[in-house]
């Protein structure tokens, strides 16, 4: 019976696939990224839960990616299922789309949207433990998953001695709404008056967001490398707005990104749709450096103007 | 009620009712009185809370509880089981049962003044993708809205709720919302 499920899921993809004219293996998919030993490898996605063909075509993408970059887990951004959440669209806007990296046990590690019901936090394959917000350890780095939609003095009681006591080198935190971004909701200026305190004086490297329907890499803030990675389903195109806040931006295609953290060095590579390096580049542990360095691919999108 | 939650909440409020009080230009006896009611009013707004927790644990007592599950199914269906059942035991309950007459009027003051005195992109952001539908007792929240994103400042200022409970916004009103449930316990409108 599970055969018969798998194989029509894979004819599921196939068929979405195929409507949506998907391209195959092009020499647009390098890898950037350096692939040491030992290093913590993952993908981040966001606002990816349509059901849609782009979705899917992200979702080969990654998988493409994976048999050259063999990430173990992928963040989720939120708005993780659009629209009803029955038990067949948890098949149609998860399961399908990712079936390939499921099957290659690849771990899903979800934060909610403001498109997603709580209850998927009982939903085993997003690794949520049946609650809004959690940590958990990769090698030495610690993930903080948030629930931005609903940051109650609870979950700020939680945090604070999570983050004191993290125990790790690098502090990566992950949640739906972006604190900084030039889109149309733009920065998230309520939540950064509650997070960003918490995130400077216990040191925060790194943070992802979604909500945003783009990618973009904010200028480092207070020494904070914030990324917002919001187009793995829907797009928003042509929305990140001049601002001084962007380092880099692509908002004409879907996109998703995979990192590397080796000892002191996250390695971050954004990759569009069809494969395509839209950015990529290094950060340094706050500790080790206070500069980020990040170098510019071909084809890479520059720096909107300011 | 958690008694953490309770002491926790308490402070922040009287202070935010106070600081109401003085705004409306009260004398200092009426202010103290106003102080002393709307207090009152939020300490039976928990009285009350704590009834529907204990009224919902009955109700639900013997129903599978929403656990970590690999099949969807049996998300959607304990959700619906959970809403079901305490559907039934409040069968007659109202508007207003929750969220009374009295807690509405201080929560309406807390949020208009909130909201008021927000710039006007934080006033764009907190009715961001606030859903426009008219709420009812014991309706399901509808699949077809998202949540909206409750403001941090905002959510600190209101009594903090027990696990379980929250509070959202839709375009006009103030819910009480039980998310394993999924459903809308009170409401207040005219929030903004």
């Amino acid at each position: 019976m599970e055969s018969v499920k798998r194989l029509s899921r894979r004819f599921l993809v196939a068929l979405a696939l195929a409507a949506g004219g998907w391209l195959t293996v092009t020499a647009d998919q390098q890898l950037t990224l350096p692939l040491k030993a030992d290093s913590v490898r993952f993908g981040v996605i966001g606002d990816n839960g349509t059901g849609e063909v782009p979705q899917y075509e992200v979702g080969q993408q990654l998988a493409t990616f994976h048999e050259r970059f063999p990430f173990t887990f992928v963040l989720m951004m939120g708005d993780n299922l659009y629209g009803p959440q029955r038990p067949q669209d948890f098949v149609k806007k998860f399961e399908t789309p990712y079936q390939l990296l499921l099957e290659a046990k690849v771990d899903f590690y979800a934060s909610l949207g403001n498109h997603d019901d709580p209850n998927q936090r009982f939903y085993a394959p997003f690794n949520m433990a049946g609650k809004r917000y959690y940590s958990f350890k990769k090698g030495n780095v610690r993930f903080f998953a948030l629930d931005s939609n609903y940051m109650d003095p609870a979950q700020l009681a939680w945090l604070e001695p999570e983050l004191k006591n993290s125990g790790s080198d690098w502090k990566i935190a992950y949640f739906h709404h972006p604190l900084y971004s030039s889109g149309m909701h733009g920065s998230q200026v309520d939540l950064r008056v509650v997070l960003e305190p918490l995130f400077l004086k216990y040191g925060v490297d790194v943070v992802f967001s979604g909500h945003e329907h783009f990618y973009q890499r904010i200028k480092p803030q207070k020494g904070i490398n914030y990324f917002v990675t919001g187009a793995a389903g829907e797009l928003r195109r042509g929305d990140i707005r001049p601002s001084p806040l962007t380092a880099a931006g692509y908002d004409a295609d879907r996109s998703f990104m995979l990192v590397e953290v080796a000892g002191k060095e996250l390695s971050f590579q954004a990759i569009s749709r069809t494969g395509k390096t839209v950015d990529h580049g290094t950060i340094l542990l706050r500790e080790a450096a206070r500069t980020t360095t990040t170098a510019g691919a071909p084809g890479a999108a520059p720096p909107l103007p300011h | 009620m958690k008694p953490r939650a309770q002491s926790r909440s308490r402070p922040a409020f009287v202070v935010t009712v106070a600081i109401l009080a003085s705004l409306a230009g009260t004398t200092t006896s009426a202010a103290d009185r106003r102080v002393d009611e709307q207090g009152s009013s939020v300490a039976d707004f928990n009285k009350r809370v704590t009834a529907y927790v204990e009224l919902t644990k009955r109700a639900t007592q013997g129903l599978p509880r929403l656990t970590r599950t690999d099949v969807p199914s049996e998300i959607t269906t304990r959700e619906g089981q959970l809403g079901a059942a305490i559907r039934v035991a409040r069968a007659s309950a109202r508007p207003g049962d929750v969220l009374t007459s009295g807690v509405a009027r201080v929560f309406r003051q807390v949020i208009k003044d909130d909201f008021r005195h927000r710039p006007r992109h934080g006033q764009k952001v907190m009715r961001d993708e606030v859903p426009h539908f008219h709420p009812k007792v014991n309706q399901t929240y509808p699949g077809e809205w998202p949540l909206a994103t409750f403001p941090a400042t905002l959510l600190a200022k209101l009594p903090e709720l027990p696990d379980g409970l929250e509070y959202r916004l839709l375009s006009e009103a103030l819910i009480l919302r039980d998310v394993s449930a999924n459903i809308i316990v009170d409401f207040i409108l005219d929030v903004f």
